[in-house]
């Protein structure tokens, strides 16, 4: 996707006719305040905020638009996960879980649940690297999950497919090609750190980053993960440790996975040639 | 919070009276019945509710009580008058029949053939100690059943039976528990379910729930037996076919103990009107009852206006918050089990099935078997793993 994509509240949908965007409500009644002329094709999906919300209006939970239901505190609604089946069901559905204390019981229970699910960064804390590490193995491990959990999943592809894609374009916060729109108009960073301003060249402001940590920090110079990460973890807060966090670990375990899974995937292709008696 | 998936199920209860007098039923019986104007207003308001839902296909389960105690031609003017009703909404409506059999004879082929496409359920333990009829005894009932049952498949219908397992199941074993069902019965698919002691107190149940340990060693016995004897040659063993399935990412329909809550997925109707959860409320626990389908209203209203069917709707997201089911990692398959299960044992329906050690002992097995298989490539044999 190289068209740019705009996050706005349904407020100011207006401002963006026309153009792709990803509507943000935290009343689903809201969405029925679009205006006239507004096209389905162009809501990418719909982000809801906030558990017990009523029920999609019929024109968009008739519309098969995909919905992205984000988890405001993870600790606390996990449990309402229950209703949102209900509440959306025959959308498409991913719930979006900030990596806050507790995030991967949410995710144990979303998963749990069938449905997609999306972690969002917006800062370290104490704990996070168990989390992360607990929700990465139920998500490569635990054979009752059955959808993707991202980022981890975006990443496995990457790491099989050896794509050109960074954390900022899987987590749609490369501001070359997503941007949001904040309440008073504003265009900001996408993500939870919307209240970031654009920076001065977001085009280029993946590459710049990643030019000025290699630059300067040791950690990133010898990642062998740059490339991919693109410094998202250091951006705002330079001064945090990728390794106290083990952060590193991530890529290497879900590299190894992918490594894993190409080789078992060679060898099924030769057993079956060899059974076939064909070429592999 | 109302009922959307396609199709809906209704289990149906035309009347709580019985034959049998089985020491562990659940039910407290009645001699109610339900008439054909009743059963008109019932289905007519289900289906308008379907169509305001957008909901295609109603699966009518038809249990008792006793079913048979009604004759044949009350369940062919019923689905006449279900047909009639469903057409003029533009519905669809399957059947389904559970019965114990003992009232079974050719006088029932067309109606089974017709309305329930040639397939009944019914149930027999092994050893069976408290299936009776009145005055009877278990030998006797065996006796009959196994009549019935020969008369059954001598008729060409697609039979299924459900079998309690009790403390002398297990002290005969798995090897004669599969043999009865297979080689005695010839039945090529049986399923096995929990007991609980639900309904009125009897000795019977006192032995409820039955002890986790000898449950679990018995299933996962009978699992090697059946994936060593039977899988590959079509006997078919539930849960553990769906769970498999399940594990072999195959379509599956999970036993209705298992899912993330049965309130979404069914209701029953006895044959007063009242709304209820399912067969295991309906006729024991008026105090769980949604309200009346034979009183004014819509079934929309009872479905989201009522505390007692409140109750069923909250009860997963409560037991994460008291029970240890979020640390589980069959969470995805069990979401806490059956709510009555829970209910007669713990007198709280906030709390997590009984037989939890025995379901994960269950799904950890047939998880490895599936993956046993899934690495051989197919559905060959498979000796223990």
């Amino acid at each position: 996707m190289s068209e740019l994509v705009y996050s706005v509240p349904v407020e100011l949908a207006s401002s963006r006719l026309g153009q792709p965007v990803i509507l943000r409500a935290a009343d689903p009644g809201n969405l029925l305040s679009l205006p006239a002329g507004y096209r389905i094709e162009d809501i990418l999906y719909i982000r809801l905020y906030g558990i017990g919300a009523p029920p999609l209006p019929d024109i968009f939970s008739n519309s098969g638009i995909a919905i992205d239901y984000v988890l405001t505190n993870a600790a606390d609604q996990s449990a309402t996960l229950y209703n949102l089946s209900r509440l959306l069901s025959g959308c498409d559905l991913r719930v979006s879980i900030p990596m806050q204390p507790g995030f991967s019981r949410a995710v144990k229970l979303a998963a749990a649940l069938s449905f997609t699910v999306k972690l969002e960064y917006s800062g370290s804390f104490p704990g996070m690297s168990a989390e992360l590490a607990e929700t990465l193995d139920i998500y490569l491990h635990q054979s009752t999950v059955s959808q993707p959990i991202d980022f981890f999943h975006s990443l496995l592809l990457h790491f099989i497919h050896q794509d050109a894609v960074t954390l900022w374009q899987i987590q749609e916060e490369d501001p070359a090609l997503y941007r949001q729109i904040n309440g008073q108009g504003q265009e900001v960073m996408a993500g939870l750190s919307t209240r970031r301003p654009l920076p001065a060249s977001p085009a280029s402001f993946v590459t710049d980053l990643q030019k000025e940590l290699s630059a300067t920090d040791s950690e990133c110079r010898d990642c062998p993960f740059m490339d991919c990460c693109g410094g998202y973890w250091k951006w705002p807060n330079r001064e945090l440790s990728c390794a106290e966090y083990q952060l590193p670990e991530v890529f290497h375990i879900l590299r190894s996975a992918a490594l894993e899974l190409s080789r078992d995937q060679e060898a099924f292709s030769r057993d079956a040639a060899g059974r076939s008696g064909a070429e592999p | 919070m109302s009922l959307t998936r396609d199709p809906i199920s209704l289990i149906l209860l035309p009347t709580l009276e019985c034959n049998a007098a089985c020491e562990y039923c659940f039910e407290d019986k009645s001699r109610a019945r339900l008439s054909h104007e009743q059963l008109a207003v019932i289905i007519d308001k289900i289906c308008t509710y379907m169509v305001e839902q957008g909901i295609v296909t109603l699966a009518i389960n038809w249990q008792g009580g006793e079913v048979m105690v009604l004759p044949p031609s009350w369940f062919e003017e019923a689905g006449s008058l279900i047909q009639e009703i469903a057409r003029s909404h533009n519905r669809e409506v399957e059947h389904y029949i559970q019965s114990n059999l003992i009232g079974y004879s050719r006088e029932w082929l067309p109606v089974l053939t017709e309305m329930f496409n040639s397939s009944i359920g019914s149930s027999l333990d092994f050893p069976n100690l408290y299936r009776k009829l009145p005055g009877g005894g278990p030998e006797q009932y065996k006796a009959i059943m196994e009549r019935r049952i020969r008369q059954v498949q001598e008729d060409s219908l697609d039979l299924g039976i459900i079998a309690l397992p009790n403390e002398e199941t297990f002290a005969m074993g798995a090897a004669r528990f599969y043999d009865y069902y297979v080689k005695h019965l010839h039945l090529k698919s049986f399923q096995i379910n929990t007991p609980f002691a639900g309904g009125t107190d009897t000795p019977a149940k006192s032995a409820y729930p039955l002890d986790n340990e000898r449950l679990t060693a018995f299933l996962l016995e009978l699992i090697d037996i059946w994936m060593a004897e039977g899988y590959a040659q079509g006997v078919r063993i539930s849960p553990f076919e769906q769970l498999l399935n399940y594990f072999l990412d195959r379509e599956q329909h999970l036993l209705c103990i298992w899912g993330e809550n049965c309130a979404n997925e069914f209701f029953c109707v006895d044959p007063l009107g009242n709304l209820s959860q399912c067969d295991c409320w309906a006729a024991s626990y008026p105090a769980f009852h949604f309200g009346n389908l034979l009183e004014p209203g819509g079934l929309g209203a009872l479905l989201t206006n009522t505390p007692a069917r409140n109750r069923f709707l909250e009860r997963p997201a409560a037991l994460m918050a008291v029970e240890d089911c979020l640390d589980c990692a069959y969470l995805a398959l069990c979401h806490g089990g059956c709510p009555v299960r829970a209910y007669t044992m713990n007198h709280d329906i906030r709390t997590k099935d009984p037989y939890c050690p025995t379901y994960k002992a269950l799904f950890s097995r047939m998880e490895q078997v599936a993956a046993h298989l899934a690495a051989q490539g197919g559905c060959l044999p498979v000796s223990a793993p």
